[in-house]
């Protein structure tokens, strides 16, 4: 229901300038999959690559942000932190969501020049329920009664 | 504005007649969030340029 487009587009516009490719996952991404949501966090999921981590830096240097290694035990995520925004890098989602099968499901949405590869709902589900925190076992509920009614209309629509 | 307004009217009428569909369909989901998400998913053909909108897939690779 509610996020901040304007700087996803940012993020959109400064990805495709250093060549970052990712796919939007989490409470974002259930946003414009029409949760309703609302939430600041923008959580970008790709590969892990030693390419990708200076392309981090890059993304970092563009934005006017600073990238960090934040204290995560059960991941090696990063985290690009700026004025106007703070955005995470997830290198792993679920156990079985490698980064090609969720790009291979994920949906792509555009707006205006800019397109972005949106996580499909079932997937951002299973990764909220792989990672089992408090804050992700609260918004299951909410995004599955979403999927849910969705796949009503679909079914109402065919 | 009387543009607005018939548009809100018209989304609102939608809200409703896809409540009344789906809600026997999904008799555990609260009626409020159920009204939401289709507040949300309608609300699209009004807004065709102004939200990220899904695309059928193309082809195309991201970003190139």
């Amino acid at each position: 229901m509610a996020i901040d487009e304007r700087t996803l587009e940012t993020i959109v516009r400064v990805a495709v300038r250093v060549k970052l490719e990712f796919i939007l996952v989490g409470n974002a991404a259930a946003v414009l999959h029409d949760a309703p949501l609302t939430t600041d966090d923008f959580d970008l999921f790709i590969r892990h690559t030693p390419r990708n981590l200076a392309k981090l830096r890059a993304f970092a240097e563009e934005i006017g942000g600073v990238l960090m290694r934040p204290f995560e035990p059960t991941s090696e995520m990063r985290r690009v932190v700026a004025q106007t925004m703070s955005v995470d890098f997830v290198f792993r989602l679920g156990e079985r969501q490698k980064f090609e099968s969720v790009r291979s499901r994920a949906v792509r949405m555009r707006k205006g020049k800019y397109e972005i590869m949106v996580a499909s709902l079932p997937d951002i589900i299973a990764a909220k329920q792989a990672a089992g925190r408090p804050k992700d076992k609260a918004s299951l509920p909410i995004l599955k009664d979403t999927l849910r009614i969705k796949q009503e209309m679909e079914k109402t629509e065919t | 504005m009387r543009k607005a307004l018939t548009k809100s009217a018209k989304l609102a009428r939608q809200i409703e007649q896809w409540q009344a569909k789906l809600a026997p369909r999904l008799p555990d989901v609260e009626p409020h969030d159920l009204q939401l998400v289709l507040w949300s998913v309608l609300r699209r053909k009004y807004e065709r340029r102004a939200r990220f909108q899904p695309v059928p897939p193309s082809g195309r690779r991201y970003g190139h």
